[in-house]
């Protein structure tokens, strides 16, 4: 595992992807259990949800403002905001160490006194931040596949896999802001910043448009957008999503190479 | 031959900061070229020009005859660095930053770093995080040499190494040369420097002063002697004795005008001529130490430096009042 950047990278994040994983199946697991005695009262819950305002539902539901059905209750408990953060998160923590922390830590200055060209270190490290992010990624998909299948929901398990592959993209394109912002300035907690800033703001944007009218035509400026907002699961694969996405993410990686490879090192 | 380091009217400044000016310097391949000069005068700002680490604001730079920028990469291949402030990895052990290092390179023979690991005597198994500072600097010692490259670039190689390391160390740049390897090593002490160097650059405020073949330093070695008197001597006995470049007077009645109980007096070449002028006077203690570069510089070059005040040779002097009172 120490034969290059990209792999060292993985080797040094082994630990923190294995608690992050954890993490997500447990919740899962357990968000899953407890579906069972939730759609029981169905009924009930369905009802008191019908009566709240409507903005209100539509910003924690979505504009069905459906709970109780299997695909309502998982994405709201889990995809609307729960697996964004997640994803993001570690996303933004893997990308902020990869180059600004490496610069922090001291340790650029010599790396790069070896043949390994600036362009290439930067695209083993965003080679790394993907296999991570698809890593929690896989981990998310199969356990929520897995539990669905068991409680016996009639949720497939590719719908479910076209929303983890938006978070996925999602966060990737999130961490890029980071991986660029560290770049450009050597700092890794202006790339944290930044990278969480941004996302923040895109997901405030995108749940604003939601229920105001005004603000409805630039839904599009927001990422979340393309990853289906508060309503991931049911929403499919759409060739514009993932291409926005993608795109948005390659561009960053291009400034990404730019900015880092004009710049001084510090010490 | 094409020189290993050759730089034109280098220029990096850092916003309204200095960090070099105008440098020009040529260093032969083949040789182990000393890079002196006190702290902050710019050598690990050359160094990183040199690596491409940081860019140079005017001037040009080039490396075994490639040009630092364009053919940064493959300089780099024929180059070893030990960074003048090093840091590792803390969660990998010695063993494991030496192979990550060595993947980086390739084509480095694992018989002679274990051979450099011996030799420095360091204990590769130990975790980076449990390193003291000498040994980290042994493990950066080891990264720059086993590649064998062409060029060695060492930033104060020896600062932390205890005195039997810094002796295997002299050994190791002694058969790089012989091996036909450029050594360009820089360091803020000069003995350390006329050990081991063939040449010397020195280089002040980021600017270079000189450049010598260390031996023809050595006919002018310079010494710092500080005489404590029974009775207050007058500096200006030491005027035009042989070899006394600068008498400073350094005792408590200093600022009184009637000489001083104690006198610094900087010697170059042979101490012959101040040690029996000092002999006519009653001698209480004597000590003698290697007096600190900008001494040397303005002991060698004040006229150069065109520095006002006790530069020029005999010149008598006083400490900063602050440091009289
Ligand atoms: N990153 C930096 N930003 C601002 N000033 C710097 C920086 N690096 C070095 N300097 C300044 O440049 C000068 C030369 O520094 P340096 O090359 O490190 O000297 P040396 O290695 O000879 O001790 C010093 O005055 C130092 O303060
Ligand atoms: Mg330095």
């Amino acid at each position: 595992m120490l034969h290059d950047s990209f792999l060292k990278t993985l080797r040094d994040q082994a630990r923190n992807l294995l608690t992050w994983s954890v993490g997500v199946v447990a919740y899962v697991a357990m968000l899953m259990a407890v579906y069972p005695s939730i759609s029981k009262s169905a009924g009930r819950l369905q009802g008191y949800i019908d009566n709240l305002p409507a903005a209100l539902r539509a910003a924690f539901l979505g504009p069905s403002g459906d709970f109780t059905s299997p695909t309502g209750y998982i994405n709201t408990e889990l995809l609307s905001w729960l697996a964004p953060i997640v994803f993001i998160a570690f996303a933004i923590g893997v990308a902020g160490r990869a180059l600004a922390g490496e610069e922090e830590d001291g340790t650029l200055s010599l790396l790069l006194a070896y043949p390994v060209s600036r362009r290439r270190l930067v695209l083993q490290k965003f080679a790394a931040l993907t296999a991570l992010v698809s890593a929690i990624g896989a981990a998310f998909w199969a356990s929520l596949a897995i539990a669905t299948a068991i409680v016996g929901t009639p949720v497939g398990a590719g719908s479910i896999f076209a929303a983890v592959l938006l978070f996925t993209l999602l966060a990737l394109a999130i961490g890029s802001v980071t991986l660029a912002t560290g770049a450009a300035t050597g700092s890794r907690s202006a790339g944290t910043a930044v990278g969480a800033g941004v996302a923040v703001a895109m997901y405030l944007l995108n749940t604003l448009a939601q229920i105001n009218a005004a603000a409805h035509p630039y839904r599009v400026l927001s990422l979340f957008y393309y990853s289906g907002g508060t309503t991931p699961l049911g929403r499919g694969l759409a060739g514009v999503d993932v291409t926005v996405l993608v795109c948005t993410t390659l561009a960053l990686l291009a400034a990404t190479v730019l900015l880092f490879e004009r710049r001084d090192v510090r010490v | 031959m094409t020189a290993a380091i050759l730089t034109q009217r280098l220029t990096k400044s850092y916003g309204k900061q200095r960090g070099i000016v105008d440098l020009d310097l040529e260093v032969p391949p083949g040789r182990v070229f000393g890079f002196l000069g006190p702290n902050g005068a710019g050598k690990s700002t050359t160094i990183r020009v040199l690596l491409d680490l940081i860019r140079p604001t005017t001037g040009h730079a080039s490396v075994l005859g490639l040009d630092c920028r364009r053919d940064s990469l493959a300089i780099r291949r024929r180059t070893g660095y030990l960074p003048g402030e090093l840091s590792f990895y803390p969660r990998l052990s010695g063993h494991e930053t030496l192979r990550y290092f060595a993947n980086l390179r390739g084509g480095v023979q694992r018989g002679y770093v274990d051979d450099l690991c011996r030799r420095l005597d360091f204990d590769a198994g130990r975790r980076v995080a449990d390193l003291s500072t000498g040994n980290k600097r042994k493990l950066g010692l080891i990264q720059a040499f086993m590649h064998r490259p062409d060029l060695l670039i060492l930033d104060e190689p020896t600062s932390g190494l205890d005195p039997l390391v810094q002796h295997e160390f002299y050994h190791l740049v002694r058969e790089a040369r012989e091996a036909g390897q450029t050594v360009f090593l820089s360091s803020h002490v000069l003995p350390e420097a006329q050990r081991v160097c063939d040449m010397v650059a020195f280089v002040r405020e980021g600017t270079l002063v000189a450049i010598e073949d260390v031996g023809a330093l050595a006919g002018r070695a310079i010494r710092e002697i500080e005489v404590t008197f029974a009775a207050p001597v007058p500096a200006a006995a030491f005027l035009g004795v042989s070899g006394v470049t600068a008498v400073v007077e350094n005792g408590a009645e200093a600022s009184r005008g009637a000489g001083s109980s104690t006198l610094r007096l900087t010697v170059s070449g042979s101490l012959d001529a101040a040690v029996k002028k000092l002999a006519q006077f009653e001698v209480v203690t004597m000590t003698s130490r290697e007096p600190d570069l900008e001494d040397v510089f303005l002991a060698l070059y004040g006229d150069r430096m065109g520095h006002a005040g006790p530069a020029a040779p005999g010149a008598v002097g006083k400490e900063d009042a602050g440091h009289v009172a």
